[in-house]
């Protein structure tokens, strides 16, 4: 079954199982009641059935999506990710660097003064 | 020239900016998305299970009729594909939000010259000046982020532009999956709310008033479970939608801005 003739079909249940719905709750007699309980239990298991169907029918393209995102797309971003670590890498030296100097600094003012 | 450099500066800035507002705002969507499998499949449960009840009586105990609303194999699928797009959305975040926290604050706080030592050091003339030296290393950190970034525009554009139709079609069938989800999650409230209510008719002698109102008050339940579980499909599908919209816009917007530059 084509993917549009299940969306119809799941599309012609639903309808079906909510008028069953609506006719369940106008109607107080019993005997009735459990006809219509037969007749949606009967409707939601199509309904199951039709929508595992329609799940189904994308797993394909789910699984090809996925892959082609994990193959292409990942490794790159992994790629920019290990070059932008190299940068701050870089930039944390720079910062000790800095650190130390400036402490540096302060050390030769003191030395200045002591002499 | 410098000035070319602080607007470069500046436009990726923006830029790195809306691709971090897109990954932050894009990783809880896919959170909801995947816990709404779990929620239509538990509603989907719960119907299975009021109809074994209900089929007890005539037919006996048939526990293997419970099914899952989704078969294993089609569930793995989809978790796949939303944990591939969540590793993407993460590696975005890393990418542009991870200099946030490289200034050079902690260098400058360290070793911040104190009245005394600010005066000392001014009656020295050859002595290294402490505040000159912090604020020269505060303007290159600024340079190294204006480095980091433009690197991460260049580098990641490319990226955004290739990922987009993966991105677009994973989450067309996202939606496509939660207007199926919502179908079966309707029918399957429908039923276990006439079954509720058979189980309260067909007991009803035997129901002392506690009991009765205890009942009753379960399709109330029920009921207000559904407008819940309704609303909240319904919000994961537009949260769907915008996620791809907006990961598009990054990327048309990134052109148009670039066109208006130019």
């Amino acid at each position: 079954m084509t993917q549009d003739k299940i969306a119809s079909a799941l599309s012609a249940a639903q309808t079906s199982l909510n008028s069953i719905n609506a006719s369940y709750w106008k109607t107080t007699d019993e005997k009735l009641h459990q006809s219509l309980i037969d007749l949606a239990l009967y409707t939601n298991d199509l309904i199951t059935g039709l929508s595992q169907q329609d799940l189904s029918s994308n797993t394909a393209e789910f699984t090809s999506a996925s892959a082609l995102v994990t193959k292409n797309i990942l490794p790159k971003i992994k790629s920019i990710q290990n070059q932008v670590n190299t940068i701050v890498a870089v930039d944390n030296d720079l910062k000790q660097a800095a650190s130390d100097m400036m402490k540096l600094a302060s050390s030769l003012s003191f030395l200045q003064v002591d002499l | 020239m410098l000035l070319v450099f602080l607007l470069t500066g500046c436009a990726t800035s923006k830029w790195t900016a809306k691709v971090n507002s897109f990954s932050t705002a894009s990783a809880p969507t896919l959170t909801t998305v995947n816990d709404e499998y779990t929620n239509a499949n538990n509603i989907h449960i719960m119907e299975e299970e009021a109809k074994l009840v209900d089929k007890y009586a005539v037919s006996g105990y048939h526990p293997n009729e419970i099914t899952n609303i989704i078969p294993d194999a089609d569930l793995k699928a989809r978790l796949a594909a939303i944990s591939a797009l969540k590793s993407y959305i993460t590696g975005l975040d890393a990418l542009t939000s991870g200099k946030a926290t490289t200034s050079l604050e902690t260098g400058t706080k360290a070793t911040t010259p104190t009245s005394s030592s600010s005066s000392m050091s001014a009656t020295t003339s050859w002595a290294l000046n402490s505040q000159e030296l912090g604020l020269a290393f505060q303007g290159l950190d600024q340079v190294m982020s204006v480095v980091l970034q433009a690197k991460v525009k260049k580098d990641l554009a490319p990226v955004l532009i290739q990922a987009d139709p993966y991105v677009q079609q994973i989450c067309t069938l996202l939606n496509a999956d939660l207007a199926t989800l919502k179908t079966q999650q309707d029918a399957d409230y429908q039923v276990v709310l006439m079954e509720q209510s058979q189980f309260i008719e067909k007991n009803k002698a035997n129901l002392n008033p506690v009991e009765m109102r205890t009942e009753v008050l379960k399709l109330v339940q029920i009921n207000q479970d559904e407008n819940t579980a309704d609303k909240n499909i319904v919000s994961a599908q537009t949260a769907i939608k915008k996620l791809a919209t907006d990961h598009h816009n990054l990327i048309t917007g990134d052109v148009n801005s670039t066109k208006k530059v130019k």
